[in-house]
C-alpha cells in the first residue's frame, strides 16, 4: 500500500470523520457533564456559555448527550458490523466459491431471508432478545440482533467477489497442484477478498447505525436511560416547534457517522480496484 | 432492445398509476348545505365496527352515545342520569333492578323502543363473539333477564354492585335490524347504524369522517346543530392543522402543542382550557418477589424522593395535579383529610435507613443482609416521550436516596405479559376510573390472576374493598370510600403519581361544551347540547 | 429460455411461502398474544370466554394446524379476516394498496428519472467538475437519515412556511392529495440518487468503450450522440436489472416513510399489525410485499441472463 498521502481523497476524508467522531465520543466522559443529569430548573434551554448545544426537556445537557450517544451507535454500529460479516462472509464465500448445489443453496436462504420485511425481524428478534439474552449487556444484544437481520447485503456481495476470483489463475494453479478447497478459499483468496471484506465493513457499518438509529427512533433499540441518536431524535419530535438545536444536532452527528464509514468503504474500494467501481449484479451496497 | 427503456419504464409508471386511481366516493359530502350549522370533532382511530358493541373502545364510545340512547348516562360530574329507562328500582332483596323504560321513543326507522331490544342488544353483549370489553365484564354476575312487558326490564344478579348502573351505559340496538345480521361486524346494522339517539348516521368514509345529521324527531328535543362530522386524525399535529384552518372546531390535545397553540397567532378565536381527568399515571410496588417492598416505609420513601410538584410545572407545562391514591383527587370520592406525600428526601432516606437500608461501603447504593437496594422499572414504550421522560427522573431522584435503579422499556405486548407473569420490580402505567370501584386493583383474591399484579394483601383494605362495593347507601358508602383512602395512603400499594389535566382548545363561538372526566362528547350532554353562538355558523 | 424463467418462478413461489412461513414462526415467537387487544382492561377475560374465542379464531389448534389452514385459504384466494376489526385481509389491503404503490412508483420514476441525466452528465466528461460535483452531492445525500430528513423537511415546509401539510392523505381514499405527497416522495427519493446516479454513469463510460462505439467515434460523431444512440441502449439492460432491485428496498423503505407520514398504506398497516399481533394481517402483507420483492428479483435475473450471450443460448 502507498502511504497515505496517495490514498484516495474518499479514503482520507472519512477516516478523519470516523476517527475524530470516535475520538470525541471516546473522551467525552472525561471532559463533559454527566448525559443523565436532570435538572427541572433548566429546561429546553437555548445553547449557551454553561450548555453548549443547550438543553433537552428534562434540562440535560445536549452536548453531553450527543457525544455518549456516540459511544453506543458507533459503538453498535462497529459491533453490528462484524457480526454481520461473521455470518455473511463465510457463506457469501462459501456460495460464490464452490457454486453449484452450494450455491443454489444459499442464494434461496439469502432470497427467503431477503424477503422477511426486515423491520418485522427486527421488531420480532428485538422482542424476544431480552428473554433469550438476559444478562447480556444492550449493545452487544442490539448489535446481535441487528447483525442476524443485517448480513445479506454482505453475503451476496462477497459471493459475487468470490465469483469473480474463482476464475484467477492462481486457483487453477493451486487446483493443479491439488489442494483442497478450503485450503484454496483459506491461504490465497481471502487475502485478495481482504479488501473487498474491508469495503463491506464499512457499508455494514454504516447501515447499521441507520437502522440502529430507525429502531431507536421507535422505541425499540437500547434501553433508556443512554441516550442515542436516534432516542434524541425521537425526543426531539414532541418539541417540534420549540428547541430546532433538539433535532438538528444528532442528526448532523448521524449524518456524519454514516457519511464517514462510506467514504472510507468507497475509498478502500478506489484504492485496491483502480477501474472506476465494477458495480456487478450483486451490489454490496446495502 | 430496440425501444428506449426510458420511454419503456414511464409508461409502465403511468399505467401503474391510471390503475389506482382513487375510488368514486360519495359526493363532495365534506361541504355542508349553506346554513347549516356543522361542528367537527375528531377521534384517534377508526372504531373497530360501527356495530356500536363490538369491541367497542372511547372512540366507538363517542359515536354510539350520539347514534342510541343507553337505558342511563353519565353527565360531567359521573352522576348516572336517566336516559332511556326513565326510572328504575333496586329489590328489597338487593339482587335485581327493574327498570321502566320512556315510552313513545322511536327507532330512526320509525319502529318502537321496547324491552325486547334490551334484551337483545344485552345477550348479543354478553356473546363472547361479540368481545366487547367495555361493559360486559360487568355483566358477568347476572343471572336472568326478563321483560314482563314492552317497557320494563327486570336483571337479576347474583350479586350486585353499587356500580352495578356503570354497565347498563351501553348503547341499544334494534333487535329488528341488528338481530338480522348473522355476522355483527361485517353485517348490515354496522354498515348502515340505525339508533334512537339524538343523531342518525349518515354515512362512514374510512379513515377520514364518520357524519351524523341531527335527529328531528329525537325524544329529548332536537339537538341544535344540524350535522356533526366525526373525523379521523391519528396524529395531533394534523389535527392541530386542521383546527386552524377550521376543519375541526375542537380538541383535546397535549400540553406541549397547547403552549404552541397559545403562543400563535391565532389564539383569539380559540377558547383555551383544560379539565381534569379521572386518568393516573401510576407506579404498583411488587411486594411479593423482591426483598424491598414488601414494606410500607420503602414504599413510601421512594414516593417521597420525587419532587413532583417541579415535574409537573418544568415538563408537564403545569398540565397535572399530584394524587394521594388512586381516588382522582378532583372527583366527589376524594377523601379531603388525605394529603399527598409532597417532596422530602431527608425522610425518604430516614425511612430507608429505618427499615434497615444503609450505605455501609459508601458506594452510593444502600445495602442490607448483603443485598444492594437495586431493582428494576418496568415501563412501556410509548409515543408519548412523557413516559420515557418520566422514567429517566425517577431513576435519577431514587439515585439521590441511595437506590439502583434500572429501566426496563418493552414494546406494549411484552410489558403485558412481563406484568402478568407479576415479572418485575416497579411497574409505571396509565390507570382511567369512570367509577369508585377499586376491587380489581388491591384485593387479595385479585393476586393470582386479576390485576392486583403487586400482590398487595390486607385484611383491612380488603375488608374495605367490598364495603365500598357493596355498600349502597351513598353516604355510608362515602364514609367507606374515605376510610378506604386513609388506609391506602399509609400503605401506599400503589402511587398515583400525577393526574394529567387534558388541555381542550375549541372555537370560541361553540356554545354549550361541558367536559368531564371521560372527555368532552362521552357523556351524556356533548354534542347534543352544543349550539353556534348567536347563528354565527362557519 | 423460456424454462429458466419457468424454473425462477417456481423457486420463487417455494421461496414465497418459506417467508410467510419464518414470519409465522417469528410472531409466534414475540412475546404477547393476538387475544391481546380483546384482553385489554381492567377485568380480565373469563377463562369461558377466552376458550370460546381461542376456539373462534382457531387459536386452540397446533400451530401446524393453523398455519396449514392459512395455506387452505390461500389456495381459495381467501386471505383470511383481520383481528383488529373482523374485515377480511383482502380488503384492507387493498384499500392500502394505492398509497403504496404510488408512493413507491413516484419515487421509482423520480429515481430514474432525475439519475439517468445525473449519470449521463457525469459520463460525458468523467473526471470534470460537474462530474466530481453530482458524485460528492448524491453521496452527502445518501448519508442522510430518513427520518431525520423527514423532520427536519416538515420543520421547514409544514411548521415554519406551512406550504406542505405536515401528516396523513389529505383526507381522500385511494391516492393521497399531491401535497401530502411531496415530503414523502423526496424522502423516498433522495437516498437512491446517489447509487443508481453512479451506477449508470459507470455503466455508460463502459459501453462507449466498446467496439461499436469506438468505430463510431471514428465516423465522426460527437459525444453526446454516441452516448445517446449507443450508449443508453446497451446500458439499459443493467438498468433494469438495477431496477429489479430496487423495489425491494423501495419497499423497505417505504414502510418508514409511510409510518413518519402517517400515509395509510401498506408498511403502516404492517407495522400496526406487528404491535398488535394481528396474525392474518401480518401474513398477508408479508405476502404481498414478498411477492413483489420476488418479482423485482426476478425482473432482475431475467434481464441480466437476457445480456449474458452464455445464458441466453443456453
Amino acid at each position: 500500500m502507498a502511504s497515505a498521502r496517495h490514498w484516495p481523497a474518499a479514503l482520507r476524508r472519512g477516516l478523519v470523520l470516523v476517527l475524530g467522531l470516535s475520538a470525541l465520543a471516546a473522551l467525552a466522559p472525561l471532559w463533559l457533564d454527566d448525559p443523565l443529569h436532570i435538572d427541572l430548573s433548566a429546561t429546553l434551554e437555548n445553547p449557551s456559555a454553561a450548555h453548549w448545544l443547550g438543553t433537552d426537556a428534562l434540562g440535560r445537557d445536549l452536548t453531553s448527550r450527543v457525544l455518549h450517544g456516540g459511544r453506543i451507535s458507533l459503538g453498535i454500529g462497529v459491533l453490528t458490523s462484524l457480526f454481520s460479516l461473521a455470518i455473511g462472509v463465510p457463506l457469501g464465500a462459501v456460495a460464490g466459491f464452490r457454486g453449484g448445489w452450494t450455491d443454489a443453496a444459499v442464494s434461496r436462504l439469502i432470497e427467503t431471508v431477503a424477503c422477511v420485511p426486515s423491520l418485522l425481524l427486527a421488531i420480532a428478534l428485538l422482542a424476544m432478545s431480552p428473554a433469550i439474552l438476559r444478562g447480556v449487556p444492550d449493545v452487544v444484544r442490539v448489535a446481535l440482533v441487528l447483525g442476524f437481520a443485517g448480513w445479506i447485503p454482505v453475503a451476496r456481495y462477497m459471493r459475487g467477489e468470490f465469483l469473480r476470483l474463482k476464475s484467477a489463475v492462481m486457483v487453477e494453479a493451486a487446483r493443479a497442484s491439488g489442494a483442497s478447497d478450503l485450503r484454496i478459499m483459506v491461504r490465497h483468496l481471502l487475502p485478495a477478498a481482504l479488501a473487498p471484506v474491508l469495503v463491506t465493513a464499512s457499508f455494514a457499518a454504516a447501515s447499521a447505525i441507520l437502522v440502529e438509529a430507525a429502531l431507536s427512533f421507535l422505541g425499540l433499540g437500547v434501553r433508556p436511560p443512554q441516550p442515542t441518536w436516534g432516542g434524541l431524535l425521537s425526543d426531539a419530535r414532541e418539541q417540534i416547534a420549540q428547541g430546532w438545536w433538539l433535532a438538528v444536532v444528532p442528526g448532523l452527528a448521524l449524518f456524519a457517522a454514516v457519511l464517514g464509514f462510506n467514504l472510507i468503504g468507497e475509498g478502500v474500494r478506489d484504492l485496491l480496484d483502480p477501474r472506476t467501481c465494477q458495480l456487478d449484479k450483486s451490489g454490496g451496497r446495502p | 432492445m430496440k425501444q428506449d427503456p426510458r420511454r419503456c419504464l414511464a409508461l409502465v409508471f403511468v399505467c401503474l398509476l391510471a390503475a389506482c386511481a382513487p375510488a368514486e366516493g360519495p359526493p363532495d359530502a365534506g361541504t355542508a348545505a349553506a346554513g347549516e350549522r356543522v361542528v367537527r370533532m375528531h377521534i384517534t382511530q377508526d372504531p373497530a365496527s360501527l356495530s356500536l358493541i363490538g369491541k367497542t373502545d372511547l372512540n366507538a364510545e363517542v359515536v354510539g352515545i350520539r347514534l342510541t340512547d343507553a337505558l342511563v348516562q353519565y353527565d360531567e360530574k359521573l352522576v348516572i342520569r336517566p336516559l332511556l329507562a326513565k326510572s328504575w328500582e333496586f329489590s328489597k332483596s338487593g339482587r335485581s333492578i327493574t327498570f321502566k323504560l320512556r315510552e313513545n321513543v322511536r327507532w330512526h326507522d320509525g319502529e318502537p323502543v321496547t324491552s325486547a331490544d334490551v334484551l337483545f342488544t344485552i345477550d348479543k353483549l354478553r356473546e363472547p363473539e361479540t368481545e366487547n370489553r367495555t361493559w360486559a365484564p360487568d355483566l358477568r354476575k347476572l343471572e336472568k333477564l326478563e321483560a314482563p312487558d314492552e317497557h320494563t326490564v327486570v336483571a337479576t344478579y347474583s350479586e350486585l354492585k353499587a356500580d352495578a348502573l356503570e354497565a347498563w351505559r351501553t348503547p341499544i340496538l334494534p333487535a329488528h335490524v341488528a338481530g338480522r345480521d348473522e355476522d355483527l361486524f361485517n353485517g348490515e346494522f354496522a354498515r348502515q347504524p340505525i339508533g334512537c339517539g339524538p343523531f342518525k348516521f349518515v354515512h362512514y368514509i374510512r379513515g377520514q369522517e364518520i357524519v351524523l345529521e341531527a335527529n328531528d324527531d329525537y325524544w329529548g328535543g332536537r339537538p341544535e346543530i344540524d350535522r356533526l362530522e366525526i373525523k379521523i386524525f391519528s396524529d395531533q399535529q394534523t389535527a392541530y392543522q386542521a383546527l386552524m384552518t377550521g376543519d375541526l372546531h375542537i380538541m383535546v390535545m397535549s400540553a406541549n402543542l397547547w403552549q404552541q397553540a397559545r403562543e400563535s397567532e391565532h389564539a383569539e378565536r380559540f377558547e383555551l382550557t383544560s379539565y381534569k381527568r379521572y386518568s393516573a399515571w401510576t407506579l404498583g410496588w411488587n411486594q411479593k418477589n423482591n426483598p424491598f417492598f414488601g414494606d410500607a416505609r420503602v414504599r413510601r420513601a421512594m414516593v417521597l424522593a420525587l419532587d413532583r410538584e417541579s415535574f409537573i410545572e418544568n415538563v408537564a407545562n403545569g398540565m397535572a395535579h399530584i394524587g394521594a391514591t388512586t381516588f382522582p383527587p378532583s372527583s366527589a370520592w376524594a377523601a379531603p383529610d388525605v394529603e399527598p406525600y409532597g417532596y422530602d428526601p431527608d425522610e425518604a432516606r430516614h425511612l430507608l435507613s429505618a427499615a434497615g437500608w444503609v450505605d455501609a461501603d459508601g458506594d452510593g447504593v444502600r445495602e442490607r443482609d448483603g443485598q444492594r437496594l437495586a431493582f428494576t422499572l418496568l415501563v412501556p414504550v410509548s409515543t408519548q416521550q412523557l413516559t420515557q421522560w418520566m422514567a429517566d427522573w425517577q431513576q435519577q431522584s431514587w439515585a439521590a436516596i441511595g437506590a439502583e435503579v434500572t429501566i426496563i422499556q418493552l414494546e406494549w405486548q411484552a410489558f403485558r405479559e412481563r406484568r402478568k407473569e407479576r415479572d418485575f420490580h416497579v411497574v409505571a402505567q396509565t390507570f382511567h376510573f369512570t367509577d369508585p370501584d377499586m376491587y380489581v386493583l388491591y384485593h387479595s383474591s385479585e393476586m393470582e390472576s386479576g390485576y392486583n399484579f403487586w400482590s398487595n394483601d390486607d385484611p383491612e383494605i380488603d375488608r374495605l374493598l367490598d364495603a365500598v362495593r357493596y355498600t349502597f347507601d351513598p353516604d355510608q358508602r362515602l364514609a367507606e370510600m374515605h376510610r378506604l383512602q386513609r388506609r391506602l395512603h399509609e400503605q401506599e400499594p400503589v402511587t398515583a403519581l400525577f393526574f394529567f389535566d387534558a388541555p381542550l382548545i375549541y372555537d370560541k363561538r361553540l356554545q354549550g361544551v361541558r367536559p368531564s372526566p371521560l372527555g368532552y362528547a362521552n357523556t351524556i350532554n356533548g354534542p347534543r347540547a352544543w349550539r353556534w353562538a348567536e347563528e354565527a355558523s362557519p | 429460455m423460456l424454462r429458466r424463467v419457468a424454473i425462477r418462478m417456481a423457486t420463487g413461489a417455494l421461496t414465497l411461502l418459506l417467508v410467510t412461513l419464518l414470519v409465522f414462526g417469528l410472531i409466534q415467537l414475540a412475546p404477547g398474544s393476538p387475544l391481546a387487544t380483546s384482553d385489554d382492561g381492567l377485568t380480565p377475560l373469563s377463562s369461558a370466554d377466552r376458550e370460546a374465542l381461542e376456539a373462534y379464531y382457531g387459536f386452540d389448534q397446533p400451530l401446524g394446524v393453523q398455519y396449514a389452514s392459512w395455506l387452505g385459504k390461500l389456495a381459495r384466494g381467501d386471505l383470511g379476516t383481520s383481528i383488529r376489526d373482523r374485515r377480511p385481509v383482502l380488503d384492507k389491503i387493498a384499500e392500502r394498496l394505492p398509497v403504496t404503490l404510488s408512493l413507491n412508483a413516484l419515487a421509482l420514476f423520480f429515481i430514474v428519472g432525475l439519475s439517468v441525466p445525473i449519470g449521463a452528465a457525469a459520463a460525458l466528461n468523467p473526471g470534470s467538475i460537474a462530474d466530481r460535483w453530482s458524485a460528492t452531492a448524491t453521496y452527502l445525500l445518501y448519508a442522510i437519515p430518513v427520518f431525520w430528513a423527514a423532520l427536519l423537511l416538515q420543520r421547514l415546509f409544514a411548521v415554519r412556511l406551512g406550504w406542505l401539510p405536515l401528516y396523513g392523505s389529505g383526507g381522500v381514499t385511494g391516492i393521497p392529495r399531491v401535497a401530502n405527497m411531496v415530503l414523502p416522495v423526496v424522502c423516498l427519493t433522495y437516498g437512491g440518487l446517489a447509487y443508481v446516479s453512479r451506477f449508470v454513469r459507470t455503466n455508460l463510460i463502459e459501453s462507449t468503450r466498446m467496439e461499436t462505439v469506438l468505430s463510431a467515434r471514428a465516423r465522426g460523431l460527437t459525444r453526446f450522440a454516441i452516448l445517446v444512440r449507443h450508449g443508453f441502449r446497451l446500458a439499459a439492460v443493467p438498468m433494469l436489472t438495477l431496477a429489479g432491485f430496487l423495489i425491494p428496498a423501495l419497499f423497505a423503505g417505504s414502510v418508514i416513510v409511510e409510518t413518519i407520514f402517517q400515509l395509510p398504506g401498506l408498511g403502516w398497516l404492517f407495522i400496526e399489525a406487528a404491535y398488535q399481533r394481528d396474525i392474518p394481517v401480518l401474513l398477508g402483507v408479508t405476502l404481498i410485499s414478498g411477492a413483489a420483492a420476488l418479482a423485482g428479483i426476478l425482473f432482475a435475473d431475467v434481464t441480466y441472463a437476457l445480456a449474458d450471450p452464455r445464458v441466453r443460448r443456453g
